[in-house]
């Protein structure tokens, strides 16, 4: 059914607009239709709600900014911050830059950690690096062993610092001697063969600042190694090679740092290098062999065998005590037991090179330092320190015609005897020649001695190669034959011609006086010494320089200098 | 027109006379007298109390300007509201085109059709024991803001402000069938609206 009444004259009839007679009119309708009178309700509840509302107040002030908005002309709006849509264009320019500067800080932020974090590890890292105690161990190991190689590489340079100049050489020479002896140019061989008056090497050149060598010693002290004293080194030996037996690495090559001794006190560079031996560990016996080899091929003859036999004594009483013997020692055990007995014989004395420099010539010492260990050394020994320090110089005319009356050495005791009391420095030079080397003096002709002592460079060139082939021959103990010697050599001069193997080598094969600063083979044939020389060379040393006084070794890079003494 | 009203009238004429020969105690007596039930209206349009509150100074401050141009064959109560109305009408237009938006209520339906506003006023008197009634308009405020500018001027001029239908049609400056045809839209709407948010 359809409402007769309509939206706007219920509206009306609801505001009061509609006329008496509409008004009756929508009553009756909405009395019969309850649609129509359901709106009305509505409307009715809704048009009383909004009359309902709370009239709201205008601010108490508001008639007061109308009239000063009056008076200023213009009206001064309140200020509200207006209230921007979060996705609208003005909100992301109002927030853009705000966002992007907090991005800026969280990056950097992120940014600095990260660099933090890479310093603290590397901190770290470093810390790690440098307290690693293998890194460390290696990198001073190394160090370690660069030195101890090239200590004896730059051995002769460091102690060519060390050496006083020429000028102080010379000053030594005009130093007052208060020993008549010195100053009669009388050689320590002389002096050995007087018994009497014993130096110390070191106190020879007191205006030099060497290290002194220990006390000197007469024949008479020579003696055989106390059995205390071969017992204390023993125990040394065996702690040591306890020691060595109980180190996990144990190699065949030790390098053996040879304890102080309180006989070398020198500089500590000088312990450094004095008994640093390096053998090999099958080769202890070769080594040792040919080391007593080499002691008995010096001029002191007596001596030598005086410490051949002592030597064997030792080593009988190692044997026993031992049971083993050396043979069962490590080698570098070996090499020090002979070092230390080689020290520990009177007249013999192991030490360093610079030890060894004061028995030296200037010129040898100047080669030496120019050039290496292995030069061998020339004939011009200055007359000036070979006549005190026992060498002798082939300038000087006493020296070199000391030769020409060479007697026999009963002969040569007695003008000794006589040059004690008469301190004639000719005739000294002459009976230190004949104690150095009686053998050679008695056996060669003067002409031969005048001839290889004379100046001519070629010739001493040629003399220092025949003196270098000389010296690889060998001299063993049980050849040692003084007679045998004196007669071979005076056999070959009476011939007038020389050996076979000398006619290779030429005339220099004939020894003369100036090779009495070289080793010469007493009693050996060349190939006696050849086949010592060969020996070392296959034990692995090699002469670096053989003397009458002293004498250098090296086996690897390792250089032994054996220095005997005369006292 | 009752009696009340005429005499209300008469004052509002000498008033207005006064204030035309710049006297502002005058002018002031009528901001004083209006200022209410302008503020009311206005925030019943605009919804935002300093909002309304701008408007009404604005409202007095260009009735003073036209003070001089107002003529006595209008009431002045109508002559200033057409004034405040026409500054709600102008003020709501830019509002929508910079689309600007003045606090919400936290009351706001989530899914209004209009980017009305719906703000309690500070000084809105809420009674504990009418906290449901205060809720009801809270709700009535904000649904009569979802109308259009238009109907809302003339609802709350005719069912708040109790103006007649004459009167609104001289303050909104239409014809009277117009007024009436969009009163009666605006209940409609607004009680569908209503009768849907109470449900």
């Amino acid at each position: 059914m359809k409402c007769s009444l309509s939206n706007a004259e219920l509206n009306q009839y609801l505001d009061g607009a509609l006329s008496p007679s509409a008004c009756e009119r929508v009553e009756q309708h909405l009395f019969q239709c309850p649609t129509c009178s359901q709106t009305y309700d509505a409307l009715f509840q809704l048009v009383q709600d909004l009359r309902g509302l709370q009239s709201l107040q205008a601010r108490d002030d508001s008639a007061e900014r109308v009239l000063e908005a009056i008076d200023r002309g213009k009206v001064v709006p309140l200020q509200t911050p207006d209230i921007i849509p979060l996705r609208s264009p003005a909100r992301i320019r109002q927030v853009a830059p705000w966002l992007v500067a907090a991005c800026l800080v969280v990056g950097l932020s992120m940014f600095a950690m990260n660099l933090y974090k890479d310093a603290q590890v590397q901190s770290q890292l470093d810390t790690v690096v440098a307290s690693a105690p293998e890194r460390n161990s290696l990198e001073d190991f190394s160090e370690n062993k660069k030195t101890t190689l090239a200590k004896n590489d730059v051995e002769i340079d460091i102690l060519s610092k060390r050496v006083p100049p020429r000028e102080s050489l010379m000053d030594l020479n005009n130093e007052p001697v208060s020993d008549p002896d010195e100053v009669a140019g009388v050689s320590q061989g002389e002096k050995r063969e007087d018994n009497k008056s014993r130096t110390k090497p070191g106190a020879q050149g007191e205006g030099l600042h060497f290290p002194e060598t220990p006390d000197a010693v007469t024949n008479d002290d020579i003696e055989p190694p106390s059995l205390s004293r071969i017992d204390n080194r023993h125990e040394e030996l065996g702690r040591i090679t306890d020691g060595i037996a109980s180190s996990p690495d144990t190699s065949d090559e030790m390098e053996l740092e040879s304890v102080e001794s309180s006989t070398y006190d020198a500089t500590s560079f000088q312990k450094e290098n004095m008994w640093v031996c390096k053998v090999q560990a099958d080769q202890s016996q070769a080594v040792r062999k040919q080391l007593l080899n080499v002691l008995t091929r010096s001029n002191l003859q007596r001596e030598q065998e005086q410490r051949q036999r002592d030597r064997s004594n030792f080593a009988d009483r190692q044997d026993n005590h031992r049971g083993q013997g050396v043979e069962d020692a490590s080698a570098s055990m070996a090499v020090f037991a002979i070092v230390q007995e080689l020290s520990g014989v009177k007249g013999v004395e192991v030490s360093s090179t610079q030890q060894a420099y004061k028995y030296m010539s200037e010129a040898d010492y100047k080669r030496m330092s120019k050039n290496d260990a292995t030069l061998s050394f020339g004939d011009s020994r200055p007359s000036d320190l070979t006549g005190r320090l026992g060498g002798r110089d082939e300038n000087k005319p006493e020296d070199r015609l000391d030769g020409a009356s060479d007697e026999d050495g009963e002969v040569a005791s007695a003008e000794d005897v006589e040059a004690d009391d008469q301190p004639d420095p000719a005739a000294k030079s002459i009976k230190q020649n004949k104690s150095r080397n009686p053998k050679k003096e008695e056996g060669k002709p003067a002409a031969t001695q005048n001839l290889t002592g004379n100046t001519d460079p070629v010739e001493e060139e040629n003399q220092d190669a025949d003196d270098d082939e000389i010296d690889t021959t060998e001299t063993s103990e049980s050849d040692l034959d003084e007679s045998g010697l004196d007669e071979d050599v005076e056999a070959d001069e009476d011939k007038g011609e020389a050996a076979p193997s000398e006619v290779a080598r030429g005339e220099k094969a004939i020894p003369s006086d100036t090779d009495d600063e070289h080793f010469k083979p007493e009693g050996n044939t060349p190939s006696e010494r050849g086949h010592l020389d060969q020996a070392l060379l296959e034990s692995g040393w090699e002469i670096l320089e053989d003397h009458e006084t002293w004498m250098r070794l090296r086996i690897g890079t390792r250089i032994i200098t054996i220095l005997f003494t005369e006292e | 027109m009752d009696r009340r009203l005429k005499t209300k009238a008469v004052e509002d004429t000498l008033l207005v006379e006064q204030a035309k020969q710049g006297d502002l105690q005058a002018f002031r007596a009528l901001v004083e007298r209006y200022q209410n039930r302008i503020y009311n209206a206005i925030y019943r349009v605009v919804g935002h109390a300093d909002d309304a509150d701008n408007l009404l100074q604005e409202t007095f401050f260009k009735a003073y300007k036209a003070l001089q141009g107002f003529k006595e064959e209008a009431q002045f109560s109508t002559w200033i509201y057409r004034i405040a109305m026409n500054h709600c009408a102008s003020h709501l237009r830019k509002l929508k085109t910079v689309k600007h938006q003045r606090p919400m209520s936290l009351d706001a339906p989530a899914n209004s059709d209009q980017q009305s506003t719906l703000q309690l006023a500070s000084d809105i008197a809420s009674p504990d024991d009418n906290m449901i009634q205060q809720e009801r308009q809270v709700m009535i405020q904000q649904t009569i803001l979802e109308l259009e500018p238009d109907l809302r001027r003339i609802l709350v001029l005719k069912d708040i402000d109790d103006r007649s239908y004459e009167e609104i049609a001289d303050i909104i400056g239409c014809p009277l069938g117009t007024v009436k045809s969009r009163l009666f839209k605006a209940r409609e709407l607004l009680r569908a609206k209503l009768t849907r948010y109470l449900q």
